[in-house]
């Protein structure tokens, strides 16, 4: 009150206001920039990002590759074999550069393996060759396509089983909550790995034996994640308000908790992704995994580490493309997260 | 800075780590120890269960028979002082010198029958007792139809043992140097119950070594000098330190920092060190094959489906591209494992099909589509998940898929027991097997294709091949003997009845200093009773 | 507190019943025999040795008689090691693997710590993007391209440490660093979010205006608190450690269960299939406990969750 009767009075004559024309009125109480959604908001902060955009334009160009090569690299040249051309080192046109013309170091010194077994002279290997003289470029694509295959499956699985999942038990909640959580944390506190292991004996190995056990194992994540946002999503005034209006339960799930939960779906799954693929590479290490004809950068590692004091860029090149592609999506995963949450970006 | 303290006790403790590790890195061989390895575990030291080369190995260098086998497969007289052979070959009378066993007990001749009844006695689950096949009444006994102590061998006082057999064996001194059939120490044996020969505290040994630190399933132990052996004059290496080396390439890190005096090469290291000095082949005595299964399966009882096949594979190339430095087998039986008149038993040994002839593989192939009536067979081979059986299928099927268009092949790679139970049961169209020799003679691989042989997967038959061997098996002359087995053998790969691929040797890296070492194909493989570094 | 590790612990049981069951099941369904050399034995002695190991008993005696060894400790007889018991050969393996997992751990969760805040202290510098780019790589590169790696150049050329084997502390060096890269390169990632969360929050704002110096801000406040929830990882990375120890063992010779493991896959050694899954979930479950038994003693908030549900 006091306070109040400090304040100056101001002696305004009635003309001291004048009017505003009626549409810069309205255009003064616009936002100035053009009105963004979630999604446009989280594109131009993902953009931001270098890392992420990189990492993107890789994993898109690594699909493109390994999936476009289908026509060209499939399962019967595969198989083909030409023993003569046997652990050649790469050979690129052009390149004169020791370890990608020809040239292996023996015992210290550099040596041109391609003359010594009198391979034509026009015969290139960009990436050398393996044990049988077949391409290991070819079987990098290839091995790439397989891995990817399995991280994509791997993430299908996520969005399918780990979001209906997550999303049942969170909104449903009580006595149905508690079951499934229960399950979840039984399931969980299985090592699941080994069980896998134990399937892939039991089964066939190979891709499909893989598919279904990275199916078993994946979901729990993303499963126990969906369900806690779900559960604070399903408290807030929007659903409330939905919900007394009588919308349907299957309504409310695909058109207010999907899209909110979103973030948290994408971000996992590019976490996914990574761990399916490291997975896949880790049978087929041990020797339970994808199996002949068909390869995958696991097969081509193992190969390689095997003879990596005498050959090493058949371990280098896989293990370079499987790491890029780890980074690559890791990175990727990064910059998701922080474009849809920019509070963790900083 | 709490950190900052933290970093530096982290950084303190990893240079110590460091110090401690340059200062453990000290040199191996002194001129009394080597350094070997293997590349599995002991699965056992008890001699009536054993059934793998790991462990007869060991047992061959801890025990003594009555004979050892010496240098090219020669069965050496060791605790046999005296042996007579009654006029038929049945009876063998062996007189044996007075020994100890490490536990202080004197070996007599009851031991050997201890040893012989217990491996024979179908309560002891020996998976190996076939081999005693030809002892008097031991095929009996296995089948649970007669008492253990029928079998034919008797202690004759302490040190006189007489052995009776069914029918004259003509190479019954390689089966004695073979560690089945060496003494066992019944005090021991009861002594320890279950545990007998699960650990190197829980066996009796009478060898040039006697064995210490191997717990049952550890990777590492010793073989040490046996004070107590008959002739431990001739014994000069001390010890023997022995690792388990899964990893081709952790082995060869290990022998080239001079941790290891041998260790076995993977395919490539061995194309890499071909020549090097210190490069040693082994030959195991093992021919590997395919099997084609003739019972249930219609497209490959036909002979020219074999011969296609057989003609459609580059030996040479598949041996390397399988590893170590094998040899294309044409025969059954394996290359170097014994001679006949001086020359290779082998060389006798006639396969038209060995040859890579991708032409006449088409034209056979050809042939064989027209008598099944069909363009479209499908088969698959079936092999081990090892690197090796890997490699097998993969360059098989590469192969077959381009020389026989038309063939489709697929290929199963499953664990070694499962790829066995399966071929066992016929549970499959083209498998591929090997097999080694247990003792230098052919007929350890002859006796595999008679029509009723358990391992006679693929169910071949040929009364022609089973009489040749039945005969072989009677016949005294030895020469004779040869020239039937020869027979036999090219009566069933002029069917192709099977097909041989490779015999497999293995690529090794010997330290050069190591000398007088024993190493035989057949049987147990090394010998280090005279082995000594220079 | 009692009655919620009571019901934790009836949990575990269950769960390790579960396990048993599946890992029993599918061992039944494996193809194979364990035998090496069953075509050259006799009926007589293949139907003793059939009976010695109960499989003349129907599918469901064999399960309980299974099911009551495991209340025993007792796995069964290996069937690649005569005469063995399962529980003696995981019990002789076990601590090479005990040892090396926690060390790997240990180095893991200490190196990953320092570098997560050191990241986060000096967040947006050159500092900073090296810890963040080390990790990621640390992150991506599978432990067994890296122990070769590392057994290759840091053992062989250089000759700092032993190639292979096990018995000194020398040895476990590379093997540990290997193994403990993976959650080395989570922890840094994991401290640094949650370094960067706390240190921007208000009460540390207020602790910096109250005029506490930065290294008490750090060690009293930011530190505790972010590496709180780093407990909640203890469970993944005890996962990717028996896991990883597959791998890393063989590569490195040593003798422990994860290496021992793949083995007796490769030879149809069941009993010591089935005794090493329940042992590896054992550990996992146990781990699962303390975790949840440490985290409810520092955040109570966790405490009332359990014991609602």
């Amino acid at each position: 009150m006091a306070e109040e009767a400090q304040a100056p009075q101001a002696k305004l004559t009635e003309n001291a206001f004048e009017g505003l024309p009626k549409d810069e009125a309205q255009s003064a109480e616009n936002i100035a920039g053009p009105s963004l959604s979630y999604m446009q908001n989280v594109w131009i902060r993902f953009k931001q990002k270098t890392s992420g955009v990189v990492s993107g334009i890789i994993v898109i160009l690594m699909i493109v590759i390994a999936f476009g090569s289908t026509p060209f690299i499939n399962k019967s040249t595969l198989v083909k074999s030409q023993p003569q051309y046997a652990n050649l080192p790469a050979k690129i046109p052009g390149v004169n550069l020791n370890g990608l013309n020809g040239k292996i170091k023996q015992n210290g010194e550099w040596v041109d393996v391609y003359e010594k077994n009198n391979i034509p002279k026009d015969k290139y290997f960009i990436a050398g060759t393996d044990y049988l003289g077949r391409s290991l470029a070819q079987r990098i694509v290839y091995g790439t396509k397989i891995s990817l295959i399995v991280a994509l499956v791997a993430a299908f699985f996520d969005l399918t089983i780990g979001v209906i999942y997550g999303v049942i038990s969170g909104w449903k909640g009580g006595a149905v909550d508690n079951v499934m959580q229960r399950i979840i944390e039984i399931v969980s506190s299985v090592p699941n790995l080994v069980i896998v292991i134990l399937l892939l004996v039991v089964l066939k190995p190979g891709l499909k034996s893989i598919i279904i056990a990275i199916a078993i194992s994946s979901w729990m994540t993303m499963a126990r994640q969906v369900r806690a946002e779900t559960l604070s999503l399903k408290n807030q005034e929007y659903v409330l308000a939905a919900r007394s209006l009588g919308e349907s339960s299957w309504k409310i799930a695909m058109k207010h908790l999907i899209p909110n939960l979103s973030s948290i779906i994408i971000i996992q799954t590019m976490y996914t992704i990574p761990s399916a693929i490291f997975f896949e590479a880790f049978l087929s290490f041990i020797g339970i995994g994808i199996s002949a004809p068909e390869t995958s950068l696991g097969v081509l590692l193992n190969e390689g580490q095997k003879n990596f004091q005498f050959l090493p860029y058949q371990m280098w090149y896989p293990a370079v493309v499987l790491c890029v592609l780890m980074i690559a999506f890791n990175l990727l995963g990064d910059g998701l997260r922080d474009a849809f949450d920019p509070k963790s970006a900083r | 800075m709490k950190i900052k303290k933290l970093l530096a006790a982290g950084m303190v403790s990893l240079t110590a780590v460091a110090l401690a590790a340059c200062s453990n890195g000290s040199s191996s061989s002194n001129s009394k120890t080597i350094n070997w390895m293997d590349s599995a575990e002991i699965p056992s030291m008890d001699i009536s269960k054993a059934t793998d080369v790991t462990s007869f190995n060991q047992m061959n260098n801890v025990m003594e028979g009555l004979y050892r086998l010496g240098k090219d497969s020669k069965a050496e007289p060791a605790l046999a002082k005296k042996t007579t052979v009654s006029s038929d070959g049945k009876t063998y009378t062996f007189t044996l010198r007075p020994s100890k066993w490490s536990n202080g007990k004197a070996l007599t001749a009851k031991d050997f029958v201890y040893s012989w009844q217990r491996t024979v006695n179908p309560k002891t689950n020996s998976q190996y007792s076939y081999l005693f096949s030809g002892i008097k009444n031991a095929d009996d006994i296995t089948a649970g139809k007669k008492p253990v102590s029928s079998l034919g061998i008797k202690a004759e006082g302490k040190y006189k043992l007489v052995v009776t057999l069914d029918k004259r064996i003509p190479y019954f001194k390689l089966l004695m140097a073979f560690p089945l059939f060496f003494p066992q120490n019944k005090a021991e044996v009861q002594k320890d119950g279950s545990k007998y020969g699960t650990a190197s505290k829980y066996m009796a040994y009478n060898g040039p070594f006697t064995q210490v630190g191997w717990t049952g399933s550890n990777l590492s132990w010793k073989l040490k000098k046996n004070p107590n052996y008959w002739d431990k004059k001739a014994v000069k290496l001390d010890t023997i330190n022995y690792s388990v080396q899964k990893t081709p390439s952790t082995g060869y890190n290990l022998y080239q920092s001079n941790k290891l005096d041998a260790t076995i090469l993977d395919a490539n290291q061995t194309k890499q060190l071909k020549g090097k000095s210190g490069y040693t082949l082994r030959d195991t005595a093992s021919t590997f094959y395919l099997q084609y299964n003739q019972k249930s399966n219609k497209y490959l009882k036909n002979a020219n489906l074999r011969k296609a096949i057989s003609l459609a594979i580059n030996r040479k190339q598949l041996g390397k591209a399988v590893g170590g430095d094998n040899r294309p087998a044409s025969a059954l039986t394996a290359y170097d494992l014994t001679k006949v008149n001086g020359k290779d038993y082998t060389s006798s040994v006639k396969n038209a099909y060995a040859k890579y002839d991708p032409k006449a593989a088409k034209t056979y192939f050809k042939k064989a589509e027209q008598e099944l009536g069909t363009k479209n067979i499908e088969l698959s081979i079936l092999s081990d998940d090892t690197d090796a059986g890997q490699k097998t299928t993969e360059f098989l099927q590469s192969q077959l898929d381009s020389n026989l268009k038309g063939l489709k092949i697929s290929v199963q790679n499953v664990p070694f027991k499962t790829r066995l139970s399966r071929s066992t049961k016929g549970n499959f169209d083209i498998v591929v097997s090997g097999w080694s020799a247990d003792f230098a003679d052919p007929i350890s691989f002859l006796d595999l294709f008679t029509a009723n042989n358990s391992n006679n997967n693929g169910h071949w038959k040929n009364s022609q091949y089973d009489n040749l061997v039945a005969e072989s098996k009677s016949e005294g002359n030895n020469s004779k003997r040869m020239a039937e087995m020869q027979k036999a053998e090219n009566i069933i790969l002029a069917d192709q009845g099977l097909t041989p691929l490779y015999n497999k040797t293995e690529a090794w890296m010997v330290n050069t200093k190591v000398k007088g070492l024993i190493y035989n194909g057949a049987g147990a493989n090394y010998n280090f009773k005279s082995a000594y570094v220079k | 507190m009692t009655k919620y590790i009571l019901k934790r612990i009836a949990y575990m049981i269950l769960t390790l019943f579960i396990v048993a069951t599946i890992t029993f099941f599918l061992m039944k369904m494996m193809p194979g025999s364990p035998y090496t050399n069953e075509a050259k034995m006799t009926k007589t002695q293949l139907r003793i040795m059939n009976e010695q190991y109960g499989f003349n008993k129907p599918l469901w005696e064999q399960y309980v008689i299974y099911l009551a060894g495991l209340v025993h400790g007792d796995f069964g007889i290996s069937f690649q090691y005569s005469n063995m018991p399962v529980s003696q050969l995981i019990g002789s393996r076990i601590g090479a693997s005990a040892q090396l997992g926690l060390q790997a751990m240990i180095f893991g969760v200490f190196f990953g710590v320092i570098i997560g805040a050191i990241a986060a202290i000096k967040r947006n510098t050159w500092v900073d993007t090296t810890a963040t780019v080390l990790s990621i790589i640390g992150k991506s590169v599978p432990n067994f391209v890296l122990a070769v790696l590392l057994q290759y150049y840091i053992a062989l050329k250089l000759g700092w440490f032993p190639i292979a084997g096990w018995g000194t502390f020398s040895q476990t060096i590379l093997p540990t660093i290997a193994l403990g890269v993976g959650p080395l390169a989570e922890t840094a990632r994991f401290v640094r979010t949650s370094m960067v969360d706390t240190l921007t929050s208000d009460y540390i704002e207020l602790a910096t205006a109250k005029g506490l110096s930065l290294t008490q801000v750090i060690r009293k406040h930011a530190l505790r608190n972010s590496m709180i929830p780093l407990v909640t990882l203890l469970g993944p990375y005890t996962v990717s450690l028996m896991t990883g120890s597959m791998v890393i063992e063989n590569i490195f010779n040593i003798p422990g269960i994860g290496e021992q493991f793949v083995k007796s896959i490769l030879t149809n050694d069941y009993p010591t299939i089935m005794g090493t899954t329940i042992v590896f979930s054992l550990g996992l479950v146990i781990v699962l406990l303390i975790t949840d038994i440490v985290y409810s003693l520092i955040d109570p908030r966790i405490r009332l969750q359990g014991s609602d549900a």
